[in-house]
């Protein structure tokens, strides 16, 4: 009766490998520097544990029989099949200095991660090549169209690693310039007097003018319309109307003034990768620092609760802040 | 040409197709334990860990399949 491998020892499949290649028991003994009695040993426990015969044994030497021959080729493809891996294995340790893919949504990217990347640069242990994807798509990480994801849309694969690295909360700007001119809305019911800009992408709804005051209105109040971060800041900064920003926003540098009328946004900031990403030990520390970068106790206003842009001023007085968007606006 | 006949009689061509689903099974299993020897061999210990459930996986299936 045929028996099953159970905690077989890899040495009795190599000298059987050997007995194989050599047909000879003496010769395995020389070849693997192990007793010739030694050799018969391991070859009929294997036999016992199989319950068949994998040799026969003549004069001139050893034979392999039809089972020890399948034996022999399931052993070589394992051993082979082992030792691909371990080749993928060497190959991704070298790597090690590898680029990270990194998909992020645009303003989150270019106004908040990109000052911490140079600073991730700095570092003596981080030697990689980042790849920073800003778009305002999502991007399929399952597809390894990126290695990581920022994004505010909640992953929904079951299959991705996922991590809420916190919160977006979305408040109304204008320039000052725009306030002087339209003067400030007290309520939601004042807003159809002014000029909107709104920003629409796959991840960030629109503000849904239109449930609240009608198509026809909300039509002709939305008077600029992007998909991109920095073109919308920039529209809002340079007076082209209202628009919801993040309530760090001013801290960037640029002439905004956040307008309170009662109205906030929250969303959430996910971080989704694909699950064979987290075995390289670069990307495991990437996403470490990216964490990080969205910690609620360094950066409270990735928090769950609104912090209100004045309370977010103060915070940037911050010795580790202070210098933070410096650069990005023009000194006058 | 008839003993290469007579040959060609005599060999057993064992593959995918002329195995039973228990022969493979069985395949499939020794093939793993073989693994699991060289991945403890070698010291790896996250691929004797997927090796061990794999084979777990592999005897509940032949188990079943007894039945």
């Amino acid at each position: 009766m045929e028996h099953l491998l159970r905690n077989v020892d890899w040495n009795s499949i190599r000298t059987l490998l050997v007995v194989a290649q050599t047909s000879s028991f003496r010769k395995t003994a020389e070849e693997t520097g192990q007793a010739v009695n030694t050799i018969r040993r391991i070859i009929s426990r294997l036999e016992d544990l199989l319950g068949y015969p994998l040799v026969y044994r003549e004069a001139e030497g050893v034979r392999l029989t039809p089972e020890g021959r399948r034996v022999v080729v399931a052993a070589r493809d394992v051993e082979s099949s082992m030792a691909d891996m371990l080749k993928v294995a060497q190959a991704a340790k070298q790597n090690a200095h590898g680029p990270i893919r990194l998909a992020i949504t645009e303003g989150l990217g270019t106004f908040w991660l990109t000052p911490k990347i140079a600073d991730y640069m700095d570092s003596d242990d981080n030697h990689n090549r980042i790849e920073l994807q800003c778009a305002m798509r999502s991007v399929d990480v399952m597809r390894l169209e990126a290695d990581i994801s920022i994004q505010l849309v909640k992953p929904e694969r079951p299959e991705l690693i996922t991590k809420r690295l916190g919160y977006l909360h979305l408040v109304p700007y204008a320039s000052r310039d725009y306030i002087a001119r339209f003067g400030t809305p007290k309520n939601l019911s004042d807003l159809p007097s002014h000029r909107i800009v709104e920003q629409e992408s796959d991840q960030l709804k629109s503000y849904g003018l239109d449930r609240i005051f009608g198509p026809e209105i909300a039509n002709r109040m939305v008077r600029l319309k992007t998909n991109f971060s920095s073109a919308h800041y920039w529209a809002i900064a340079k007076g082209a109307g209202m628009g919801l920003m993040p309530n760090y926003a001013k801290a960037i540098g640029g002439d905004v003034v956040y307008v309170d009328f009662g109205v906030t946004y929250r969303t959430e900031i996910w971080l989704a990768t694909h699950p064979e990403t987290t075995r390289s030990a670069r990307h495991r520390q990437f996403i470490d620092f990216l964490t990080d970068t969205f910690d609620a106790t360094k950066y409270p206003w990735f928090g769950e609760d609104l912090m209100t842009p004045d309370q977010i001023d103060a915070e940037f007085d911050r010795d580790d802040l202070r210098d933070y968007f410096e650069g990005f606006t023009a000194s006058r | 040409m008839k003993k290469s006949i007579t040959f060609l009689e005599k060999t057993e061509v064992v593959c995918h197709n002329s195995q039973t689903e228990l022969q493979r099974l069985a395949m499939m299993m020794m093939q793993l334990d073989m693994a699991l020897a060289l991945a403890r061999e070698r010291g790896l210990n996250d691929v004797e860990i997927t090796l061990e459930a794999a084979l777990a996986e592999t005897r509940t299936a032949r188990e079943r399949l007894l039945q």
